[in-house]
């Protein structure tokens, strides 16, 4: 009885599952196909769902791009330097939050005030303080980046809060009193057991920067990043291109997913011995 | 008894007047002690009596308010001190989870920057000293319960400090191996000749493995002493209580009028009390020193001189394993445990005979014992 009750859930379960699966994937299958078909069919009415003709054209016209190579170059080194330093950071803020008390409420408050800010409104008083210390429009990307990490701060600290929370303290004061410093104690104890939060909040940061699309616009004028330079293809109508372009930034998000899979999965496995 | 006195002269760790409460309640109130070097001594006590808080003082994990802990002469708290003197074994082990057997054993060595051929040797003595004979290649989640503790006992011992502190390491493990443990961290105090201070709710472990123990309650010691002293003269009813299984019984009698005998209930029982006695008394008698036998209308049964007899009346036998605890009804509102060979029906009359000398007096109100 019970165990047909069981099995009747996880039949819904799954019929749940797979109808969020379609959902994610069926705006990928989209992409993909106005990435490789004649830009008629993408527009074609009534609309068709399978690819008729099979064309390499707008993957060659966004490999020919001149712009393609420094703008894949350059967000790719925004979003590791920002990611890198939004996880360090958020470690280390999750850390405070998740083992003092003033921490935790200092951490919270100063998180939901940044959101609070119209994006907008950041953005150009921004951009004139990155001028004045010649960061604005610069060819590493260093004004973006930084902009980037503080942006993705907040979800790196309160994807990693937990981790650092479930942590018994018994092993830290165990380090302690074999001799470590309160720093090393956090180096070489702590963070290594939050190694797949660690690893989750690097992956949300990397791809939060990835897309990012209006600081990006506003600061990287001249430098384009990618999500820019996607737009451009989008105003000026080529959808068959910006359809492959946008296929190919997917490409480092997902290597990264898959690079750090072992992590992520070895985080949540921990998490539920817990 | 007089060996431990004389070791105690030179105490490797001396408490006075240590203070720490906690705004929640619980803590210690002006602890005075000393603990000689080599000793195995057992902080016993009921939860929140305040055993693991002075372990923690000890082990420099927090600060008195007030009051002095000195290791090795040395006051705690000046400069480095304590830290390194001290190793602690916790309740679930603390081991690192990320690290193998052998770099949890190595940690602390490897924070002095000691050279790797130095680390492996003394890593494997240390493992070898605790009983490990296993792959120190595994990680914690791959060993047994037994074996993580016998890691973290390593991994106490590597750096060879003077106080080896441990909190309840054997209560999170089923009985068997907690009775096999315990025998093998007897063993293990006897090999490594260092000092130990074990923290425990449990009774058995206390008065198995302590060479001297303190009974601890409400932040306060009860009493210090060896195993045999505690158990044989507790200075409190509370000790009493607490240590002895099954517990003692501790009846209020009232003395006869002219102080000749106590008045049990009913039964009059002619043992004279205690000179500083002058209305009632706390009367304790351990169920293992009252024999029940089934009494016969027709003989007195033989009594010896230096016995105590309690007519009764049998209310219950409960099977307790080798014996039977017998519930005794003495008169219409009290009842006595005893330990009997045989099995009792309920109802059967029976006598309870005890030796004086086993008797415990303890004053009603302040609770202190008796002579």
């Amino acid at each position: 009885m019970n165990r047909r009750a069981g099995a009747g859930w996880a039949a819904v379960r799954a019929a749940i599952a797979a109808a969020i699966v379609l959902g994610a994937a069926l705006p990928l299958y989209l992409l993909l196909k106005q990435a490789i078909t004649p830009e008629r069919e993408s527009f074609a009415w009534p609309p068709l769902w399978l690819p008729h003709r099979i064309v390499g054209t707008h993957l060659h016209a966004v490999f020919a791009l001149p712009e393609l190579r420094g703008a894949i170059l350059l967000s790719l080194g925004i979003a590791l330097l920002s990611a890198a330093l939004a996880t360090a950071l958020g470690a280390m803020l999750g850390y405070a939050m998740a083992r003092s008390g003033a921490g935790r409420a200092a951490g919270f408050g100063a998180l939901t005030a940044a959101r609070l800010l119209p994006m907008i409104a950041v953005a150009i008083p921004l951009a004139i303080g990155m001028g004045r210390v010649g960061l604005y429009d610069s060819p590493s990307g260093l004004g973006l980046a930084l902009v980037h990490s503080a942006l993705a701060l907040p979800v790196a600290a309160l994807m990693v809060y937990p981790a650092f929370a479930a942590l018994p303290r018994e092993v830290e004061e165990a380090a302690w009193l074999d001799g470590a410093s309160p720093a090393r104690v956090f180096v070489l104890i702590d963070l290594p057991q939050a190694r797949g939060a660690l690893a989750g909040a690097f992956v949300m940061a990397f791809i939060l920067s990835w897309d990012e699309f209006g600081y990006a616009l506003l600061i990287q004028v001249t430098h384009r990043t990618l999500p820019p330079l996607l737009y451009y293809y989008m105003v000026f109508g080529d959808v068959g291109a910006a359809s492959a372009l946008a296929l190919l930034m997917m490409v480092p998000a997902v290597c990264l997913v898959i690079a750090l899979g072992p992590m992520l999965r070895g985080a949540m496995a921990a998490g539920g011995l817990r | 008894m007089s060996a431990t006195r004389e070791a105690a002269a030179a105490p490797v760790l001396r408490l006075r007047g240590v203070r720490r409460r906690f705004a929640s309640g619980g803590g210690l109130d002006a602890i005075d002690l000393e603990i000689a070097a080599g000793e195995f001594f057992v902080l016993l006590g009921p939860s929140g009596c305040g055993k693991s808080t002075l372990l923690r003082l000890v082990a420099g994990l927090d600060t008195p308010q007030s009051g002095a802990i000195e290791l090795g002469g040395r006051a705690l708290g000046d400069g480095a001190g304590g830290r390194g003197e001290v190793a602690m074994v916790f309740q679930n082990f603390a081991l690192y989870p990320h690290l193998s057997a052998f770099d949890n054993i190595a940690f602390p060595l490897r924070l002095r920057r000691m050279g790797s051929g130095e680390i492996a040797r003394r890593v494997g003595a240390a493992a070898k000293m605790a009983g490990l004979d296993l792959d120190l290649g595994r990680r914690p989640h791959e060993l047994s319960g037994g074996e993580r503790q016998r890691v973290a006992l390593a991994r106490a011992l590597v750096r060879e400090p003077r106080v080896v502190l441990m909190d309840e390491p054997l209560s999170s493990l089923d009985p068997q191996l907690r009775q096999s443990l315990r025998v093998e961290l007897k063993e293990f105090h006897r090999r490594t000749g260092r000092t130990f201070l074990y923290v425990t709710h449990d009774q058995t472990d206390a008065l198995t493995l302590a060479d001297r123990l303190a009974v601890m309650r409400a932040g306060r010691i009860e009493q210090v002493g060896t195993p045999a002293e505690v158990y044989d003269r507790p200075q409190t009813e509370f000790v009493a209580r607490f240590v002895g299984e099954p517990a003692m019984n501790l009846v209020r009698v009232a003395l006869a009028p002219k102080r000749e005998a106590l008045m049990l209930g009913d039964a009059r029982v002619a043992v004279q009390p205690p000179s500083a006695v002058d209305s009632d008394v706390t009367l304790g008698m351990r169920p293992s020193d009252l024999s029940v036998s089934v009494s016969s209308p027709h003989k007195s049964p033989a009594c010896a001189a230096d016995a105590v007899e309690i007519p009764g009346e049998v209310e219950d036998a409960e099977f307790v394993g080798a014996r039977y605890l017998v519930t005794v009804r003495v008169g219409a509102s009290l009842s006595l445990k005893a330990e009997s060979a045989e099995r009792l029906e309920p109802t059967t009359p029976v006598m309870l005979a005890m030796r004086r000398a086993r008797l415990h007096f303890f004053d009603p109100a302040s609770g202190r014992r008796l002579e």
